[in-house]
């Protein structure tokens, strides 16, 4: 079961090394294949080294895809944590 | 790339000596990487994945540190280097690394992380560079333990190699066993810098400033390395590789007769002999020191010990105790760590505008005495064992040495109590290397059994002239008048006081310096272990009368370049048998 979703990034320092950490760690809960794409760049959300190198800076657009049974809880779960700005302000 | 042929490169000749061999390649910055084929790859998974727990173990204990001191927030940094060490992409694709490619373990990691970063961002590499940087801290640890793994990053390579980088720090050169690295080549760097002294110190030809070095040159590519004339040559043809054997071939010849005298005194024509002595960066030279000759270690930097943070005092006893051994039955002199606050406590923010001015070496240490009380506890202990002398580096107050001196009978009655075998004896003595303490010589000399003259620094700090500044370089003249008149208040100060006076900067070894020096009456020279058997024979060309002469005559003189010419003079008449001397005046 494949589900996807896009979502921007609010808050201002981007995907440095924090949000990237809380990434991982709620993405590694599930069981699902997740992936981040920003332009055409494509990493795997459990993996740090990827999320982190995403680049990705506030204002830029990010799609979340998730491939197993239980991809829409965890597309939904990381989704969350953007629009939560990752605790920063 | 296709392989060069006999294709020259010219640099700086930095450290004299021609090494033919193949070349191994190191691509990064600083940190020494070699890439070599491992034999047994399930020994070398093992190394991997140890040194990825211990890693781990170590930042989580410096979370911990950090959680307990501030907010839980500001810890949650280090959650992405725990990451890091448990992110299944790089760990999976270094062991296939390791077990496929047969790759060594801290080779195969690091261009796995540098090649997962590539394929992401390759057309990105502004963002790549700083992203990396926040896991660049993590990368260097594993590594480091990797290394700690084995005895040595570059244990892995099989024979003899000589070594080509952009630039490699001192303490990496050091981590080379002699044995396997012969020769180095860089793209950096220069004849004064200090990838040059190591180099030099462990006799190992050098060449930097390469251009272009690394984009003509292949792994295990044959390359010539003359670090006499500054010439790289890859892949050389029959008549070039003739030539340089030959060549290599003289060197050997002219060094062995250096080195033949290595059992003769440094004893002047009627009579007067100096004792001469090796400065040395690493335990290591004491041998090559002795091999050249040298009575005794003049200077034993400790400096390196505290490359990777302030070193146990089990771990710099064991260091000072065979230092100690080795060189019996002569003497070492270590010197208390040089460093800056910076360094000592790896703290940016204590970083002076002025290092050279600023909060180093013994302004640290009377305030944080632990740093001080380990390394003298260290070197007492070592004292048991052979004949240790203590200096400290940069005094410039006489408070300082009096209140040093308290902290080291602090330290002396505390190993009594502990029962604890020491030197009672040792003598303790300070660098003379502010102007301040050379001009107050006199009453430094009542605190101290020794003084020994830092001449690089109190050149210096006397002309107010950083050395390694290229726009100022040829304002620092260690033969100018004012210097000289500071070397000569010292010496005299010291004898008045019935203490020996030393001096171990680098113009010990300076063919000009040394009728100077002897004329100026000093005790003992240290130079750098290789320039020992050339000083030797220079001071067996003179006598002692003519000496004193030569230094009244230069301390006459109002200008350095003045001095420099009549010593040039002197010197090509007494050493006129000499040719490799005079070719370098």
């Amino acid at each position: 079961m494949v589900y996807k979703e896009k979502i921007k990034v609010i808050n201002s320092l981007g995907l440095h090394a924090r949000p990237a950490s809380m990434i991982v760690q709620v993405a590694s809960k599930y069981d699902s294949a997740i992936t981040l794409k920003k332009d055409d760049v494509k990493v795997n959300a459990k993996s740090i080294m990827g999320v982190m190198l995403l680049a990705a800076e506030k204002g830029s657009e990010v799609e979340i895809e998730a491939i197993g049974d239980d991809s829409k809880e965890a597309v939904v779960a990381v989704k969350e944590l953007f629009i939560r700005k990752f605790d920063e302000e | 790339m296709i392989r060069k042929r006999n294709k020259i490169l010219r640099g700086i000749p930095s450290s004299p000596g021609i090494s033919l061999q193949r070349v191994i390649l190191h691509e990064g910055e600083e940190n020494l990487i070699f890439k070599y084929e491992v034999s047994d790859v399930e020994r070398e998974e093992k190394i991997f994945n140890k040194a990825i727990e211990r890693t781990k173990q170590e930042i989580i204990a410096i979370k911990k540190r950090l959680k307990a001191i501030t907010d839980p927030y500001s810890a949650k940094i280090f959650d992405a280097q725990i990451l890091f060490l448990e992110d299944k992409d790089v760990i999976l694709k270094t062991i296939n690394s390791i077990k496929r490619g047969k790759n060594n373990a801290a080779w195969a990691f690091n261009h796995i992380v540098h090649e997962v970063a590539l394929s992401l961002h390759s057309d990105q590499n502004v963002f790549f560079s700083d992203r990396l940087g926040e896991v660049d801290d993590v990368v260097s640890r594993v590594i480091r333990n990797i290394g700690g793994e084995s005895s040595g990053i570059c244990d892995g390579i099989e024979g003899e190699c000589n070594l080509a980088a952009h630039s490699i720090a001192p303490s990496n050169i050091a981590l080379c066993p002699g044995k396997k690295v012969k020769g180095i080549a860089t793209e950096m760097g220069g004849r004064t810098s200090h990838t040059s002294i190591v180099a030099k110190a462990l006799g190992m030809p050098a060449v930097t400033g390469v251009q272009d070095l690394l984009k003509n040159i292949q792994n295990n590519d044959f390359i010539i390395i003359d670090g006499s004339r500054g010439v790289v040559v890859i892949n050389p043809n029959e008549s070039t590789l003739k030539t340089y054997e030959e060549r290599a071939r003289r060197y050997r010849d002219y060094v062995k007769g250096l080195v033949s005298l290595s059992d003769i005194q440094p004893t002047t024509i009627d009579g007067h002999t100096i004792e001469l002595s090796a400065n040395i960066e690493l335990p290591l030279e004491v041998k090559s020191a002795i091999d050249f000759g040298a009575r005794g270690i003049g200077l034993f930097r400790t400096e390196f010990l505290f490359i990777d943070g302030i070193p146990s005092e089990e771990e710099q006893f064991k260091t000072y105790r065979h230092c100690a051994e080795m060189i019996k039955p002569n003497s070492v002199i270590i010197r208390t760590v040089d460093i800056g606050g910076d360094k000592l406590f790896n703290d940016a923010s204590l970083r002076d505008t002025n290092p050279f001015l600023g909060w180093r070496a013994v302004r640290v240490y009377i305030k944080e005495k632990s740093i001080l009380r380990t390394q003298l506890r260290a070197m007492l202990k070592a004292s048991a064992y052979g004949d240790i002398k203590i200096m400290f580096p940069f005094i410039s107050a006489i408070e300082e040495i009096k209140s040093l001196n308290d902290i080291l009978g602090k330290v002396k009655r505390e190993l009594k109590r502990e029962k604890i075998k020491y030197d009672e004896h040792i003598e303790v003595g300070i660098m003379v290397e502010v102007p301040s303490a050379a001009i107050l010589a006199q009453e430094f000399a009542k605190e101290v059994d020794f003084f020994s003259i830092g001449s690089n620094d109190l050149t210096q700090y006397t002309l107010a002239c950083d050395r390694g500044n290229p726009r100022v370089a040829d304002l620092f003249r260690p033969l100018h008048p004012a210097h000289l008149k500071l070397i000569k208040n010292t010496v005299d100060a010291g004898h008045s006081q019935d203490i020996w006076v030393g001096l171990c900067g680098e113009l010990g070894g300076e063919t000009l310096a040394i009728p100077l020096l002897l004329g100026l009456d000093l005790d003992e020279l240290s130079v750098c272990p290789t320039r020992i058997p050339e000083v030797k024979s220079i001071i067996r060309h003179l006598t002692l009368g003519e000496c004193h002469e030569i230094a009244s005559k230069a301390l006459s003189m109002a200008s350095a370049i003045d001095i420099e010419k009549y010593l040039t003079n002197i010197l090509k008449e007494k050493l006129k048998d000499m040719d490799e001397i005079l070719a370098e005046i």
